[in-house]
């Protein structure tokens, strides 16, 4: 199965593969920069729950539920070579 | 109307774009505010302050990620470009507002508003925020790309406004036929096809990136850390309510002893008549209830505009979007529910920026709950009369610490309504939250003074209208029929309202309230603080400032028992009884039958609640 942001932890990068379709907000994910090969990073978790998380992609700070970040396909981002987008 | 208002600007971009602060320093002070057809969005416009040899008019439209709504904030935006909201509401040409520290994020909306084929101009925003984190532009390389003149601006330190002025008043001589307009939502490959063309654009416009988010980021640390992040916001909302009640009573007592001065002059130099009557019972009366709120709810949204303003307002949401989440709400909700403890009406219309339908009705319907400014007077009134004011711990008393229970107890239970509707799946579709936290910045004092004037302007009109009518209509039926010659009783009860009073007495009997209660309850239906002056007319009190009265709580002690007092304080904390708020709740739902139910379940729980404290306290004291 194809690696989610679901169960991303804080600090961690990844690069975008495709958001899936269907879900009201997969379109906006695309238009707020979530689009292939686009990297980003994990910068927060909630308190105690660790739901949602703010991801940062591009200086911008998008915050969003694990149920949608579940919608974000993804691959790992080696953090040692990944240079800032 | 008839004529399309000619020259009509409309100001378009992202929620986080600084497009209301350039929209405040574009303009002066005089704006209208007026109504969409259909929606209680507010359609701001002003005329631009610059001398252009004409007049040009701004409005100011609800910021929006993508032509494609996803909140009803969004749905006005697209509404009015697209023509839907009719010719009167169309502008002639755009300015789009795009921040000049993100524009990977922004360019998309400009070449999507372009694709609509308005005349337009771009306002380069925040340019101090991008000077200052030493990023550059080529300008012409954006109006090549763009096809439209670019001007840099900054609203908050007022710079290349009268540019932006005159580009503006430029493009919207060019002619533009609206009927071409012909838009369909943007499919995944525009969306994906318009993100690359922003890539080209940028590698040509941006000729030295900067890091303008590292502020940002730091301050992030502390304010979204696990253990500080929490800590932090309950030291801000504990901030609020200790300004909103020590500060907002100093006005508000003020504005209160001055009606009541008023009240006696005119008592004391007109005749004694009906006029007389309805000028001080009815119109100063219904005037002074309304304006007694002002001072507290300026504070409070003085508060929330600072916190909106500086974006500490999505992070509050980040950080409570869990707790809302089990109980069906969204992070989002968090702002309308904060504004409830000032007034649920402007809370209600503050819920339009909730992307989820579901998350935005139950949103709506537990606002009453929250404990407003207007249940002050009664609780304050009952508090006084049957709490003994004896210290608990330290420095904390009963009469307090009542006080503070019933808040809780309002906040507690439009949780857990929230979560009943959530449990028996009345939403139909899932909740879920997407927010962008913008950069913080230090907010404008132009920004504030305007929100400020808007939301008080609204609160007047709003409330202000329709309690004085009712206020009116309510004297009126409390004078009419008069009393016959040598009644024995207080002259309300021979009255429309005494009548109507003692026909529901039966229903109030069994939670402990006597006819006088149900009398006065009456017109409190209108508008909770109106309980107060009601009691003071049927306990005959001989004073028009019934409320810092002692001989009204005075009355009240030696005629109710102490169930009956804590009943009606518990009934208080659900019963639905403002007009203002459920004529909001229907025109922003547009469900009669939500409403209803809202109302219905409230007045029933209610009844619950005050028949369960007054047998209980009944049995045990």
């Amino acid at each position: 199965m194809q690696k989610t942001l679901k169960t991303s932890r804080k600090d961690e990068r990844f690069r975008v593969v495709d958001v899936v379709p269907g879900h009201p907000l997969s379109d906006r994910l695309l238009e707020l920069g979530l689009q292939a090969g686009e990297c980003l990073q994990v910068i927060h978790e909630a308190p105690l729950s660790g739901d949602p998380i703010v991801l940062e992609i591009n200086g911008t700070r998008l915050a969003l539920r694990r149920s949608e970040a579940d919608l974000v396909l993804v691959e790992d981002l080696d953090a040692q070579a990944g240079a800032k987008p | 109307m008839s004529a399309v208002p000619r020259n009509l600007i409309g100001l378009v971009g992202h929620p986080n774009c600084g497009k209301t602060a350039l929209f405040n320093a574009l303009t002066g002070l005089r704006q209208k505010v007026a109504n969409y057809p259909g929606v209680t969005v507010d359609r701001i416009e002003s005329d631009l302050r610059f001398d252009l040899g004409h007049n040009l008019r701004v409005v100011d439209l609800p910021g929006a990620y993508s032509l494609t709504p996803q909140s009803e904030d969004e749905r006005v935006t697209h509404d009015v470009l697209l023509g839907d909201m009719g010719a009167d509401v169309r502008p002639q040409a755009l300015i789009v507002v795009l921040d000049a520290t993100n524009l990977r994020l922004h360019l998309p909306f400009a070449l999507e508003v372009k694709e609509l084929g308005y005349p337009m101009c771009v306002a380069l925003n925040m340019m101090d925020l991008a000077g200052a984190s030493g990023m550059q532009f080529n300008f012409h390389a954006l109006e090549d790309a763009l096809g439209c003149p670019v001007i840099p601006t900054s609203a908050t330190q007022q710079d290349g406004l009268q540019g932006l002025a005159q580009a503006a008043d430029e493009v919207a001589k060019r002619p533009f036929d609206s009927s071409q307009i012909n838009w369909q939502p943007s499919t995944r490959n525009q969306i994906i096809e318009r993100k690359k063309k922003v890539e080209d654009i940028l590698r040509r416009v941006i000729l030295q990136p900067g890091n303008p988010s590292a502020f940002t980021a730091n301050l992030d640390k502390i304010l979204l850390h696990p253990v500080y992040g929490p800590l932090v916001l309950v030291a801000v909302i504990v901030g609020i309510f200790q300004a909103v009640f020590s500060l907002g009573a100093i006005p508000a007592d003020g504005i209160d002893s001055l009606f009541a001065m008023f009240s006696h002059f005119l008592r004391a130099h007109m005749p004694t008549s009906l006029l007389t009557d309805l000028l001080v019972d009815g119109i100063i009366a219904g005037v002074g209830a309304v304006l007694v709120f002002l001072p507290q709810i300026l504070i409070l949204f003085t508060a929330l505009l600072l916190l909106e303003d500086s974006g500490y307002m999505a992070r509050a949401a980040f950080l409570m979007d869990r707790l809302m989440g089990r109980v069906g709400l969204s992070g989002r909700s968090v702002l309308p529910l904060v504004s409830g403890f000032a007034c649920a009406v402007p809370a209600i219309l503050g819920s339009r920026s909730i992307q989820s339908k579901s998350q935005r009705l139950a949103t709506i319907l537990i606002t009453p709950l929250m404990t407003c400014s207007a249940r002050l007077p009664v609780y304050t009134l009952l508090i006084a009369a049957f709490i003994p004011n004896k210290p608990v711990v330290g420095f904390i008393h009963l009469q307090g610490l009542v006080l503070a229970g019933l808040y809780f107890a309002g906040a507690l239970s439009a949780l857990l309504f929230a979560a009943l509707l959530k449990f028996f799946n009345v939403m139909a579709s899932g909740g879920y939250f997407l927010l962008e936290l913008p950069i913080y910045r230090v907010p404008s004092l132009r920004t504030i003074v305007r929100g400020l004037l808007d939301r008080a302007r609204a609160f007047l009109l709003r409330a202000g209208t329709l309690i004085l009518s009712i206020m009116v209509l309510l004297w009126a039926i409390s004078t009419f029929p008069r009393p016959p010659e040598g009644a024995t009783q207080p002259a309300i009860d021979y009255s429309l309202a005494g009548r109507l009073g003692h026909m529901i007495a039966p229903v109030l009997e069994p939670i402990g309230f006597n006819w006088k209660i149900s009398v006065a309850m009456i017109p409190g239906f209108a508008a909770r603080e109106v309980l107060v002056s009601a009691l003071g007319t049927v306990y005959a009190v001989e004073s028009t400032d019934a409320e810092n009265s002692p001989a009204l709580a005075e009355q009240l002690k030696s005629d109710w028992s102490l169930p009956t007092a804590l009943a009606l304080l518990a009934w208080y904390v659900f019963a639905p009884q403002c007009l203002a708020t459920f004529v909001v709740m229907q025109r922003e739902i547009r469900s009669w039958k939500w409403t209803a139910i809202g109302f219905s379940v409230l007045l029933v729980v209610a009844w619950l609640a005050a028949f369960v404290t007054f047998r209980v306290s009944g049995a045990l004291l």
